[in-house]
């Protein structure tokens, strides 16, 4: 099997240090959104074991905004003693494209610390959308392009870079919503605001979990994703997209 | 202290509490070729190039 593609590898990032006594106080792990999204599970989860390591407390902080840009540029603008590091995805590849005025230069202003973890993205449809398989959803996508909008999780976000990467592969320019994290968008997916959404796999995963809960919008949960359990591939020339297989 | 910082990160990326909490997030760890700075200053090289085109040929821009 072909590895999934690296939409959120994880990555540690921190200001240029060179300081004798490192740790002397505090460290804090930078996060660029929202409490309770990946990126910041992946933080919250990795503090406790870094601060054993290093010997000193690790404060996750939530800096919200612009895509991640904001935090990034706070990171970069920080004392350079290795006290304060960001954690953050592909959004620090995509952001000089996105941003004509960037206040960093993610590549310049950061040592790199590491890799961490790769989550893998999951297409959804809302319910009402008359496909089983992504062939069938792609087919319905191109005969109803002017009626259909895609939702992400924010200018930046890797929902955002998802969404677009599916339209440029199957050829369609469809209409976009952004909204301010996974959250909001998922809601407007199972309300059927938005038709289609690309986001990280855990949230299928919660997704498929709320099914286990007798209740009636746990079964539409379970409906959306049983349904559409498609999941983007990428084999570094161009972009497939396989069904996997009902959840 | 970049070299502390990374080989803590790396311990930490085998901390059992961590590995079971990115299971249930369904995110796979990356491998330990990868978890170091020189992999990932390269990967940022490589997704800038690479996701750029992408969001250029969207024409896209968030500002």
């Amino acid at each position: 099997m072909n590895k999934l593609i690296t939409f959120t590898a994880l990555v540690l990032a921190s200001s240029i240090a060179h300081a004798t006594d490192f740790p002397s106080k505090t460290i804090s792990l930078v996060v660029p959104f929202a409490a309770g999204g990946p990126t910041d599970t992946v933080a919250r989860s990795i503090a406790v074991p870094l601060g054993k390591a290093l010997g000193q407390t690790v404060v996750v902080e939530n800096k919200t905004g612009a895509g991640g840009t904001v935090a990034a540029a706070a990171v970069a603008k920080s004392a350079a003693d290795g006290h304060t590091l960001l954690i953050t995805h592909n959004g620090m590849a995509t952001a000089p494209a996105l941003y004509r005025k960037l206040a960093f230069n993610p590549q310049a202003d950061f040592e790199m610390l590491g890799l961490t973890v790769n989550v893998p993205m999951t297409l959804l449809a809302k319910k009402a959308i008359p496909a089983n398989t992504l062939p069938e959803l792609i087919t319905y996508i191109k005969a109803n392009k002017d009626k259909i909008a895609l939702g992400h999780a924010g200018l930046g976000a890797v929902s955002h870079l998802c969404g677009v990467m599916f339209q440029q592969a199957i050829g369609v320019d469809l209409l976009t919503v952004p909204f301010q994290g996974t959250a909001p968008a998922m809601t407007n997916l199972i309300g059927g605001q938005i038709d289609l959404l690309c986001d990280q796999r855990g949230h299928r995963e919660a997704l498929r979990r709320d099914h286990q809960k007798p209740d009636r919008r746990a079964a539409r949960h379970a409906n959306l994703v049983r349904a559409r359990p498609e999941r983007l591939r990428h084999d570094g020339v161009a972009w497939h997209l396989r069904t996997q297989g009902h959840a | 202290v970049q070299a502390k910082i990374s080989a803590a990160m790396q311990a930490s990326l085998k901390d059992p509490e961590f590995i079971k909490k990115m299971k249930d997030l369904a995110a796979e760890i990356e491998p330990a070729n990868r978890q170091t700075p020189e992999a990932h200053k390269a990967w940022l090289a490589s997704e800038t190039t690479r996701l750029g085109a992408v969001i250029k040929a969207a024409g896209q821009y968030a500002d």
